[in-house]
């Protein structure tokens, strides 16, 4: 028993992403550079800034789909190429490419054996795997139906499906409440919610702080060229968070949480 | 006007180039179905019908030079592809790029085919095709072709399937979407060119893009699609070709009018059980 609860702590140490010193180019305009955070494992983190700021070539560093220019980055303290099974990722355009060519089924097969060589979508593992996830997450009626044919928040539920069924020990959505009204927002973040008690490290990629201030337990957020993070707590900063969005923003607490809103 | 009845029709099903026909027809037949539903996934559907159109001046210009027709024809397809996979996004993105490029290269093969004297008769059978005309040469090597593509298929039908779908995610994943996109783009060009030696450049739609269409307003199971394509494309070559024969109707024309009053069907009946279950 002791054993296994040491085990179990050294687990805990593999930080969830390392940057250390990262800088980052397309062609010769830095995106970012000089940034140093550490995120712990099986937290949610936001990923907020300016539009152009660098939000999206972060995840494509993650995702080792560019290499930094200089500087380390770990995910649970290996290099990004390693990781990539362990990470599963919900594209912001899912709902463009959405179409009435599959089924739910099909998604969530392609997010399992999508990148394995060969044909079949439906052998008994394949189906085992699918039914166990649409069981747990609810979502056993969006199976058979076409893509074309779902919500804007039943999708999301299946490009959030899709990219959890390899059961990958990070999790990185962009930007996944954009489009999306009030009841579906809710769903996906009840799903996040409830994602947290499963041992994932959730980030999110968001221009609106607000859906997720109560979730999240921090922040990457990039500023001046440079990536920070900061505990949420420290992030209900007026003076920062107006900096980050170059207008006066105010932090209002209620009984139900936090939220910012412009000034007036 | 005058569709008459051919009594002997029996007897011309045991010609040799009867035979071809049906044989080669239902090899491009198949190539195209499998083709067509990732152009339809890729949503490249335009793509498809300017690469035919980029073959028109190849074949014309092979004649023009003594060569054979499908020489050009498959070359300059090829060289299509290969253009547009390089320009990549910039111009697959611009249906006014595409279409501009496709109004050049048939004025290019119009000039070409008016240059040469034998070229004008043989203009038409490149815009319309003519299936009873195909050497049994070719269909050797259509047939060596299609093994090809489905073994290709069978291996990497998943990771094509992902690439087409959703290139962010297959990016994340690691795979090469570049190389699938310019590899899909080579075989498409291929189909391409062998499916204008059976329809014609300005009917290929009907032969690529139609069944596929047809099977996926039926089925959204990736590979059912698959394969009911192929039999909607098979059905619209043999049955095409049959009537044709018995009729004495140009093949292109029964071919392409099945192709179509499958779709047709299919996307009406579609739309009533759409309706009764609403």
């Amino acid at each position: 028993m002791a054993k296994n609860f040491k085990s179990a702590n050294a687990l805990e140490l593999k930080n969830a992403l390392e940057l250390k010193n990262a800088c980052v180019a397309k062609g010769k305009k830095t995106i970012w550079s000089n940034s140093t955070l550490t995120i712990k494992p099986n937290e949610i983190t936001a990923i907020i800034g300016m539009n152009g700021s660098g939000k999206t070539t972060l995840l494509e560093v993650m995702l080792d789909i560019i290499p930094l220019n200089s500087g380390e980055i770990y995910i649970l303290d290996q290099k990004p190429k390693k990781m990539r099974s362990q990470i599963g990722y919900v594209p912001q355009k899912y709902q463009l490419s959405a179409s009435n060519v599959i089924r739910g089924y099909d998604a969530l097969a392609l997010g399992l054996v999508g990148n394995k060589l060969g044909i079949s979508l439906s052998n008994k593992y394949i189906r085992n795997q699918i039914y166990q996830l649409a069981d747990h997450l609810q979502i056993n009626h969006l199976l058979n139906r076409r893509l074309s044919e779902m919500s804007g928040g039943q999708l999301q539920k299946i490009a959030v499906s899709q990219a959890l069924i390899n059961n990958p020990k990070i999790l990185i959505l962009d930007e996944p409440l954009a489009n999306l009204d009030i009841q579906s927002t809710n769903e996906i973040l009840t799903l996040i919610q409830h994602l947290k008690n499963h041992h994932i490290s959730i980030f999110i990629v968001t221009h609106d702080l607000n859906p997720v201030i109560d979730l999240i337990d921090g922040a990457i957020y990039l500023l001046d060229g440079h990536a920070h993070y900061l505990p949420v707590k420290n992030l209900k900063n007026e003076k920062l968070l107006s900096y980050l969005y170059s207008t006066k923003i105010e932090v209002v607490h209620t009984k139900d949480g936090a939220f910012i809103r412009n000034k007036k | 006007m005058n569709i008459k009845y051919i009594n002997n029709w029996i007897n011309l099903l045991s010609q040799d180039f009867i035979i071809n026909a049906f044989l080669c027809g239902a090899i491009v037949a198949i190539s195209a179905g499998i083709i067509g539903y990732f152009v339809i996934i890729r949503k490249a559907t335009f793509i498809s019908h300017a690469l035919s159109h980029i073959g028109l001046p190849g074949a014309t210009g092979a004649i023009l030079l003594g060569l054979p027709v499908s020489s050009g024809l498959f070359l300059f397809c090829g060289l299509g592809a290969i253009t547009i996979t390089i320009l990549g996004k910039k111009i697959t993105d611009t249906d006014i790029a595409t279409g501009s490029i496709l109004a050049l290269a048939t004025g290019f093969g119009l000039l070409f085919s008016n240059m040469s004297s034998k070229a004008s008769t043989t203009m038409t059978s490149i815009l319309f095709g003519n299936i009873f005309t195909i050497y049994s040469i070719q269909t050797i090597l259509f047939s060596c072709f299609l093994a090809c593509l489905i073994i290709l298929l069978i291996i990497f039908f998943r990771p094509l399937l992902l690439c087409s779908l959703n290139e962010d995610i297959a990016n994340a994943r690691g795979l090469p979407t570049r190389l699938y996109a310019a590899s899909f783009m080579i075989i498409l060009s291929i189909v391409v060119a062998m499916s204008i030696e059976v329809v014609g450049t300005l009917l290929l739609f009907a032969l690529v893009i139609t069944p596929a269409a047809s099977a996926i307003a039926i089925t959204a199971n990736p590979i059912k699609s698959i394969i009911l394509s192929c039999i909607f494309a098979l059905t619209s070559v043999w049955l095409g070709l049959f009537i044709s024969i018995i009729f004495s109707l140009p093949p292109s024309f029964t071919i392409v009018t099945i192709s179509f009053i499958i779709w047709f069907i299919i996307s009406r009946l579609k739309k009533l059980v759409f309706q009764d279950s609403n």
